[in-house]
């Protein structure tokens, strides 16, 4: 201990961090620890993900085939594969949840602002990645995938640089594969770095001047990370995804995206194109605006009426 | 006037490239053809016979014609089975075929089997009930005879079991489909070249070839189930793993009480 810590002086800092982790928190601190459980999936994601890279081929023509390969030949390679799927749903779900807390609690207001913005910033990125995700094994879903992305670019006149050339191909599976890889897992560090050290900075809302021991951070996280390592468990190894047939240009008309990704698939339904475009930016437009809005009552009426209609939407697009 | 007569003279010559144009005269034939598998493929009178022109209901034979002879049927067949009639070529069955000494077992062509207008893909059955006219039922021919379209239906019946299986388990998780899928294309070639090959009456070899290839599809299909067998026990592994999150999860809880 003495050797390492005269070097590292990690033990130092450990205690630092286990007292900052023990400080007293508001009643409900079971809510807090999804904050907890998502920073657990987003460690399985590049765990799993660095497997899977290992093994992945980011080419028009072999994508496919070895995701195929991954799931029905490489020793485990179903479960790596099973973990990586159902922790990017649980994840994209976690957050989602994480959000709707800190908003029901107005944890983004003066002068929690820029954690409410480095929030958002994350869930873009989870959006993104799985978008991302789901092109790479190039089944149907995945190549639908590619081609709406690229029809979207076409309308800021961008649709060659998504593609990579003319057509959708290895040029377009090797820039998806970048994103997914390397600028997702990148952007994910700086961003829970940034979010973390704002709420070090702030300290949670309502716990600023909180006396007392009880309940202790840890133990409420820990649980919840119990429970959410049973859940993955569970979920992967009884319900591995397997791989849909090679996907063509063709026959994709009535393949559906990502639950997540329902409210958008059914809005662009609606309206189609630009204006299309146009109108998935206005959630955005708000998720940002959130902080600068000072009249809670409005937030709370903008938000959730864009919540319900979310909702709504995607019930829709799941139902037609 | 010497125009006119031209035009009628080219009006009265009628070329046969048409199933029409033959089935005014032969009505028996259309309808012999009418149920044959070559029907059903569109391939009609011409493909066989030829094309000719016929002036007053007269064949001319000035063009590629051909009335189809006994002896010359396994050449016409080859036009379109050309593996075939190269296959049934060095069989005693063609050797008789080609002599056409008039006596009647010896029409062993194409047609003994397959019909002639009203061609047939052969059924195993009514092949046996041919081959009976000549060979006994307990001779070696029509014993191995009959054993190779047994191998041959045994094989079919085994592909497609392991074909269905495999198209069950295409894409699912954890179960390696690869080297079985090989075997299965293999079996499927091995399959097609067989039933080219039994027309030479090689049956020996018909028959030990559809055996191995028989047993290849079926310890695929054995091995593929082997694997859904085992894959089906991965449930296991939630034992030992949730197990574990429990133990975690009680020591979590019970020193949380403690120190709390």
């Amino acid at each position: 201990m003495g050797w390492w810590e005269e070097r590292t002086g990690l033990g130092a800092w450990r205690q630092s961090l286990a007292a900052r982790l023990s400080r007293p928190l508001p009643a409900r601190a079971l809510g807090i620890s999804l904050s907890a459980v998502a920073m657990f999936f987003i460690l399985v994601q590049m765990a799993t993900g660095g497997l899977l890279a290992v093994y992945y081929v980011p080419s028009w023509k072999e994508g496919h085939d070895s995701v195929f390969r991954i799931v029905t030949e490489i020793p485990f390679g179903w479960l790596i594969r099973s973990v990586h799927v159902w922790a990017a749903h649980l994840l994209v779900a976690v957050a989602i949840l994480h959000m709707i807390r800190g908003f029901a609690r107005a944890s983004y207001e003066k002068p929690r602002e820029a954690t409410w913005l480095a929030g958002v910033a994350l869930l873009m990125i989870l959006l993104t990645a799985a978008f991302t995700g789901q092109v790479l094994p190039l089944d149907q879903e995945g190549v639908n995938g590619a081609e709406v992305a690229a029809a979207f670019s076409d309308i800021f006149k961008l649709g060659p640089i998504v593609r990579g050339g003319e057509a959708v191909g290895t040029n377009t599976v090797g820039r998806v594969f970048a994103v997914h890889a390397v600028f997702v897992p990148l952007s994910l560090i700086l961003l829970v770095a940034a979010h973390i050290a704002l709420v070090a900075r702030h300290r949670l809302k309502g716990a600023e001047h909180v006396e007392g021991t009880s309940p202790t951070y840890l133990r409420a996280a820990g649980m919840s990370l119990l429970f959410a390592m049973a859940l993955l468990a569970f979920l992967a190894i009884v319900f591995p995804p397997g791989v849909g047939p090679r996907g063509d240009f063709s026959s994709g008309d009535n393949v559906k995206p990502l639950w997540v990704f329902l409210p958008m698939y059914q809005a662009l339904k609606i309206v189609p194109g630009g204006m299309g475009v146009l109108v998935l930016t206005l959630p955005v437009a708000l998720l940002i605006g959130i902080p600068f809005i000072t009249r809670r009552r409005t937030a709370v009426g903008l938000a959730t009426a864009a919540f319900v209609i979310a909702v709504a939407l995607g019930v829709w697009g799941a139902l037609s | 006037m010497s125009v006119l007569l031209l035009v009628m003279a080219l009006l009265a010559q009628e070329k046969a490239e048409s199933d029409d144009v033959c089935i005014r005269c032969h009505q028996d034939q259309a309808v012999e053809t009418a149920n044959s598998v070559h029907a059903k493929g569109n391939i009609g009178c011409t493909a066989c016979h030829g094309t000719d022109e016929i002036e007053n209901g007269k064949h001319m034979k000035v063009q590629w014609f051909r009335p189809s002879r006994l002896k010359s049927i396994a050449s016409d067949c080859g036009i379109c089975h050309l593996s075939v009639t190269q296959a049934f070529e060095p069989s005693l069955h063609a050797n008789f075929a080609a002599r056409d000494d008039g006596e009647k077992n010896h029409r062993t062509s194409c047609s003994a089997c397959h019909g002639y207008h009203d061609v047939v893909p052969a059924r195993r059955f009514e092949i046996l009930k041919r081959c009976r006219q000549c060979h006994e039922e307990p001779s070696e021919e029509y014993t191995q005879g009959r054993e190779a379209f047994r191998g041959l239906a045994q094989l079919e019946q085994d592909l497609a079991r392991l074909g269905g299986r495999l198209t069950a388990l295409d894409g699912r998780p954890g179960i390696m489909t690869r080297d079985t899928s090989a075997l299965f294309q293999a079996g499927t070639g091995s399959m097609a070249d067989l039933k080219v090959a039994q027309h030479g009456a090689d049956f020996g070899r018909v028959i030990s070839a559809a055996t191995a290839s028989s047993e290849s599809a079926t310890g695929a299909y054995n091995t593929l189930a082997i694997r859904e067998r085992e894959f089906g026990r991965r449930t296991l592994y939630l034992v030992p793993v949730l197990g574990l999150i429990a133990l975690m999860g009680a020591v979590l809880w019970f020193r949380g009480r403690t120190t709390a």
